[in-house]
């Protein structure tokens, strides 16, 4: 299991195509991914939990991978992440 | 008979209804099923989410094919959801512990979800929860065999008409046959309003009892300007909104043909008309609409909403993008503007009784100096990618702008000493909105690069109304002599000072096609609109002299009330104008 603590920074936070984004690429990981957010573990291959989530710019979150890919899995989210459109 | 809505997207227009299909009646007798029945209603439910899945990727198809990526990114989203394992996880548990047949898992676990995402705070994922009943609608047509509505083969023009028009029914029409659209429910942020704004159709939502007093083939009138439906239409009122629409569509278009031109009077004085903005994205409609520049971008937006103050970073950003957007058209940046009806939680601004005379504005920024700093750092730097001017606030005194340009020369120096690239010639100006600061303007104007004139605060503040207070609000009034003739000395002292100082304003005044000609002849030189106004007032400057505005102000300079102010304006507006106010 890899982990890693961000900052959310796109203006609009995980709003819709920015939250879509990220599902996308959470989707095509082998590993279980969860964002953990002011003491809630979302599911990051939901597109509902993750919009759910209130996930706004400036929100501090845990990023966890875990499973056969979850070092390729982390870096990419971070990645996505960081250059979040909107 | 009249129905009235929100209009959500604009346009006029007249077509027979087509009422479309709205949510699918749940018909299922069997409210559970056998142990044995589990598997075969798991597999219809992943058939179901093929199917549909299916039919949403021919509308992304369509969409793209179109060229239309605002509506193949909705529909994207869609799909995700489709698929979503929420939604997979909770109906297989409903399937299979709970013994539903797949319709009713279907139905709840949506109605559940769209429950959830219905009850957030922020009202664009609100909005989401139609998107979710959207999904579960088209999963339970296809689990009972319902075919899909055909919206796209139509062969006359039509406005749609539903409870609720969805998403994806939107996303799925053949935009020349459709002319409007109107819905019991949904407002300005749907996504059925996004799309019909990107399509260019007319609509009304959020518009209830319509469905009930309608039969299918009607003529309707939809006004998204106004946000009216019209229902019993008879051919002489057909006309008349049939020659209304080509009255609209030649001043819009008349208003289009003004984007590239430049801001001139018929007697050749230039004018700068920018546009009021308050994120970057506002940069791009000001460009659409041809601005000459912004002149006043609200900077607090970017402090809003959120947990802790932006960094120089995230400013920088911001700032760039507004100025690069522009191409080297002035920015004027106007530093952190917040107390007074706009509270940010993370500066724990105290409560005050009387927060318009209080702790606000450029009074923060003096007092909290590595909060102004930061902004100030974060504009100077961002200055190389355009031309930027920065504006301070709420100025009341020669006190407070030499105090605010000497943190302005503490930043520059910060920046100096780190060998940062930034804008070193970048200058520095005030809102005029106080009554003292225009009062002692000719001992400002010296240590300020530009005034613009804050109408809003002032007529608020020389008036003493408050203008959010119900009962008093008709005596807040631009057109009162005291506040005309604070805005004269204001804009004469700008003139006289040369140097390439200037007055502006970017007030709600500086919108009003009312002030236009007024503001013109007392010698405005600069005026910051509302993007939405930007041609209206482009249109009014564009078609008359300068000399016939200085005399129509000289006039309105002798009257003695605001009602006799008001009524000669608007006699001496000509009217061959009187379309476009």
């Amino acid at each position: 299991m890899v982990q890693r603590e961000m900052t959310v920074t796109n203006p609009t936070g995980f709003h819709a195509r920015p939250a879509a984004l990220l599902v996308a690429q959470a989707t095509k990981s082998k590993s279980k991914v969860t964002i953990s957010f002011t003491g809630k573990t979302i599911n990051a291959k939901s597109m509902l939990k993750v919009l759910g989530g209130g996930i706004r710019k400036g929100a501090q979150i845990t990023l966890t991978a875990d499973g056969e890919d979850e070092q390729e899995t982390l870096e990419a989210l971070c990645l996505l992440i960081k250059n979040l459109p909107e | 008979m009249l129905f009235r809505g929100i209009g959500a997207a604009p346009g006029l227009t007249a077509a027979k209804c087509l009422i479309i299909q709205g949510a699918p009646e749940i018909n299922t007798v069997v409210q559970t099923i056998r142990r044995e029945q589990v598997e075969e209603e798991l597999s219809l439910f992943r058939q179901a989410v093929e199917i549909a899945t299916a039919q949403l990727e021919a509308i992304i198809m369509r969409a793209r094919q179109a060229g239309d990526e605002t509506r193949a990114d909705i529909i994207d989203a869609q799909c995700l959801m489709l698929t979503d394992p929420t939604i997979e996880d909770e109906v297989r548990d409903k399937i299979t512990t709970q013994l539903y047949p797949a319709t009713r898992a279907v139905s709840e676990t949506i109605a559940e979800q769209a429950e959830i995402l219905a009850g957030l705070e922020d009202p664009f994922l609100r909005e989401r929860a139609a998107d979710v009943r959207d999904i579960g609608y088209r999963l339970t047509a296809i689990l009972q065999g319902e075919p899909e509505q055909d919206l796209l083969n139509m062969v006359e023009e039509v406005i749609l008409v539903g409870r609720e028009i969805t998403t994806s029914q939107m996303a799925a029409i053949d935009a020349t046959k459709v002319k409007g659209v109107v819905a019991e429910v949904g407002g300005k942020t749907s996504h059925t309003a996004i799309l019909a704004n990107s399509m260019g159709l007319p609509a009304v939502l959020g518009c209830p009892g319509i469905l009930e007093s309608i039969g299918d083939g009607e003529l309707l009138v939809v006004d998204g300007d106004k946000g009216i439906v019209e229902t019993q239409v008879d051919s002489a009122r057909h006309t008349v909104i049939e020659r209304e629409m080509v009255r609209r569509k030649s001043v819009r278009d008349n208003l289009q043909d003004l984007v590239d031109k430049q801001t001139r009077t018929c007697d050749g004085f230039v004018v700068e008309l920018a546009a009021n903005i308050m994120d970057p994205a506002g940069a791009d409609k000001a460009m659409q609409v041809g601005a000459d520049g912004i002149g006043l971008y609200r900077t607090e937006f970017l402090f809003m909403n959120r947990s802790a103050a932006p960094t120089e970073e995230e400013q920088y950003e911001a700032y760039s993008r507004v100025l690069r957007t522009m191409k080297g058209k002035p920015v004027i940046i106007r530093t952190l503007d917040i107390g007074g009806d706009k509270d940010i939680a993370y500066l724990n601004l105290p409560k005050e009784e009387n927060p318009s005379l209080g702790y606000r504005a450029i009074r923060i920024c003096l007092q909290d100096k590595p909060l102004f700093i930061t902004q100030l750092r974060a504009i100077l730097r961002a200055g190389v990618h355009g031309r930027a001017l920065i504006m301070y606030p709420m100025i009341a005194s020669l006190e407070e702008v030499r105090s605010a340009n000497q943190v302005l020369q503490v930043a520059k120096e910060s920046l100096r000493a780190e060998g940062a690239v930034f804008d070193d010639s970048l200058k520095a100006g005030i809102m005029v909105e106080i009554p003292s600061a225009a009062l002692t303007a000719d001992l400002l104007i010296r240590e300020a690069a530009f005034f613009s004139i804050g109408s809003n605060d002032l007529v608020q503040y020389t008036l003493a109304v408050d203008r959010l207070n119900d009962r008093i609000s008709e005596l807040y009034n631009p057109f009162q002599p005291g506040v005309l003739r604070l805005i004269r000395t204001v804009i004469e002292t700008a003139n006289q000072a040369g140097g390439g100082k200037f007055a502006g304003m970017c007030g709600e005044m500086a919108s009003d096609p009312l002030a236009t000609l007024l503001l013109l002849g007392l010698g405005l030189t600069e005026f910051s609109v509302n993007p939405s106004a930007l041609l209206k007032i482009k249109k009014i400057i564009t078609s008359v002299d300068r000399s016939y505005a200085q005399m129509v102000a000289a006039r309105v300079m002798q009257l003695s009330t605001a009602d006799e102010i008001t009524s000669y304006l608007t006699a001496s507006i000509p009217a061959e104008l009187h379309d476009y106010l």
